[in-house]
């Protein structure tokens, strides 16, 4: 009874939470014709034609690599930068740790939409508006101390006598981060670079503001422009949604003992 | 002189003196054990040989060289730690590699030095396992090899066997004293466990409250401490202490007026069957070669042996009689009455 009731639940959130993605799905392989029209609700035969017309879109190429470049621009940024941090607030900040962990969160905390006005002028300010070095910049706001907060708790766990021993074998500081926490924190490394590269990846709000061009459109941007003034594609954006969706299902899939080490260490603790 | 030199080292912690003006020299080829209670500044004292802290007043000299400021890396000293701080990520070989990498010592020979090294302490069957692999022994001896290999003047050690089960200790216990005899180096170790001071040091410092309180050989700290605080903290099972009254109301006699407090080792005080004996046993411990019991006395506990084949049990009337040791004797302040003083007066 106990075990029904669970594989009921079980399934009703599988459903909740990954029907959006079926449907999705189902929509780019249908016939553009026969989107709107239910039943049937799975389509005689899948065609790939929306597929075809999104993959042949110079526009949206352009907009996939722009979202690579980003996401790994802002990502390189923050691994290296906030590594680093992390590793100067772990080792030498003492009773001040606290608060440069709760400063950082307080990033967090701050709804994005109020420091678009901030960001927008600075932007303007250093001629980075419409940029992928700007749009970088400003992810990198938001990724390295994701990066700290979980580098943090990963570079507080390595024991002080491995530092104190590196040290009497005549390491200086940058030596032992390089030679020993870097190393030992490998798989902290790969959960918080995993968390930034998802949150580049999904990123639109500063995408949008930031960006007037396909110059540096970004892919969520991109998706959203799909829409003319009269019609909707709902064949091609569904189609151009599940190309860029299936990376990230990838890394949910193959990486979550990771992605679940990032998000314990960096939300439950602390 | 060639070994270490200490002066006036002072160093603070939030304004609280740890070390306060402490003086120490330890000759060449020396093992000192540095013996304290926990928090008592003996971690203190090591980082500031070491280099990994620096003091605030002060100076240490290495073989007459000043190093007080000197970084780790230049002062060439070897610390094994608690834990032996092996890195986890690194074999046998590459931990034993790793300090002589950053010498920039020439590959070839950084390879010859290795393998000297780990054939020395025997561990070339495991020089490529892992830290985790290891076990007790092989941890410790990487530990050492990691210190050896960049052939230091001072090794330093850091209550090394404090967690280990007795038998492991023991015999690793037996491989440092080897090695030191081996390399005739500088070794201080530090340690909370007397009986690895007295089993390990020629000399032994105890520290408490900030400042060494007697540097002797083991014997001289057993049988002539300078501190009531130190005669405590040697030996097993404690040093009985009285204070003068009681003393005299056991063993009427001569006793220096300046006398405040008595102690007496337990092996020094036998216990002997008295029918109209004061004590009753309470307790008969045996640690295997002898045997000690416990008799109440003035609502605290005494401590005395007794002779082999005694018919003394639980709840037998004893007498206890001075076993030709002089008892030991302390000031009000807890400071031991000079020797030669005794009987004086």
């Amino acid at each position: 009874m106990k075990r029904a009731l669970n594989i009921f639940f079980l399934l009703a959130m599988g459903i909740w939470s990954l029907g959006p993605f079926v449907w999705q799905w189902l929509t780019s392989v249908k016939d553009p014709a026969a989107v709107s029209r239910i039943p049937p609700l799975l389509p005689d035969m899948p065609i790939w034609t929306n597929y075809a017309s999104v993959l042949q879109n110079r526009e949206f190429m352009r907009v996939i690599g722009n979202s690579l470049a980003v996401s790994l621009g802002a990502l390189g940024v923050a691994l290296i930068v906030g590594s680093l941090g992390a590793f100067g607030i772990s080792r030498f900040l003492n009773r001040r740790k606290h608060l440069a962990l709760l400063t950082l969160l307080v990033v967090f905390m701050i709804p994005p939409v109020s420091v678009v006005t901030p960001f927008y002028s600075l932007l303007v300010r250093l001629r980075l508006m419409d940029t992928l070095a700007g749009l970088i910049l400003i992810d990198s706001v938001f990724c390295v101390p994701l990066v700290v907060w979980v580098m943090v708790q990963v570079f507080d766990e390595i024991p002080d006598s491995l530092y104190r021993a590196a040290r009497v074998d005549g390491c200086p500081a940058w030596t032992i981060f390089r030679r020993i926490y870097l190393p030992l924190g490998q798989s902290g490394l790969i959960s918080a670079g995993l968390l930034c590269l998802m949150f580049c990846w999904n990123e639109f709000l500063f995408a949008l503001t930031f960006t007037s061009t396909y110059a540096a459109r970004t892919i969520p941007v991109g998706i959203t422009l799909f829409s003319g003034q009269f019609e909707f594609p709902w064949g091609e954006i569904s189609a151009a949604t599940s190309l860029v969706t299936f990376p990230l299902l990838l890394i949910v899939v193959f990486a979550q003992r990771y992605l679940v080490r990032g998000l314990a260490g960096s939300g439950l603790k602390g | 002189m060639n070994g270490i030199e200490m002066r006036q080292i002072v160093k603070r912690y939030e304004g609280h003196p740890v070390l306060d003006g402490v003086n120490l020299s330890v000759s060449p080829g020396e093992f000192l054990v540095i013996l304290g209670a926990s928090g008592g500044g003996k971690t203190t004292l090591l980082n500031l040989i070491a280099g990994l802290a620096f003091p605030d007043s002060g100076s240490i000299r290495f073989a007459g060289e000043d190093v007080t400021r000197y970084s780790p890396g230049r002062r060439n000293v070897a610390f094994v730690f608690q834990d032996y701080a092996l890195y986890p990520h690194l074999t046998v070989e590459k931990n034993i590699r790793f300090p002589l990498e950053n010498l920039k010592v020439a590959r070839k020979e950084m390879a010859i030095k290795v393998d000297e090294t780990l054939e020395r302490l025997h561990l070339e069957s495991v020089r490529r396992k892992l830290p985790h692999q290891l076990s007790g022994g092989q941890k410790q001896r990487t530990a050492i090899g990691r210190a050896l290999v960049r052939n230091p003047s001072v090794f330093l050690f850091d209550e090394p066997l404090s967690n280990l089960d007795p038998q492991l200790r023991d015999h690793l216990r037996a491989e440092l004293k080897q090695l030191h005899r081996e390399l005739q180096k500088i070794f201080i170790y530090v340690t909370h466990d007397p009986i690895s001071a007295m089993v390990l040091g020629d000399r032994v410092a105890f520290l408490s409250s900030g400042n060494f309180r007697q540097v002797g050989t083991p014997e001289e700290l057993y049988h002539r401490p300078a501190l009531l605080e130190v005669a405590r903290s040697m030996g097993y099972p404690p040093v009985n202490i009285l204070d003068r009254e009681s003393w005299l109301s056991v063993f009427p006699g001569p006793v220096p007026d300046s006398a405040r407090q008595v102690g007496i080792r337990p092996e020094d005080w036998i216990a002997v069957e008295d029918p109209r004996g004061l004590f009753e046993v309470d307790w008969i411990q045996s640690v295997g070669y002898a045997q000690f019991v416990s008799v109440g006395f003035l609502g605290g506990t005494l401590w005395a042996s007794v002779e082999k084949g005694t018919a003394v049990r639980v709840g037998t009337r004893v007498n206890l009689k001075l076993s030709g040791e002089s008892p030991m004797l302390f000031d009000g302040s807890g400071d031991a009455l000079p020797a030669d003083r005794e009987g004086d007066q």
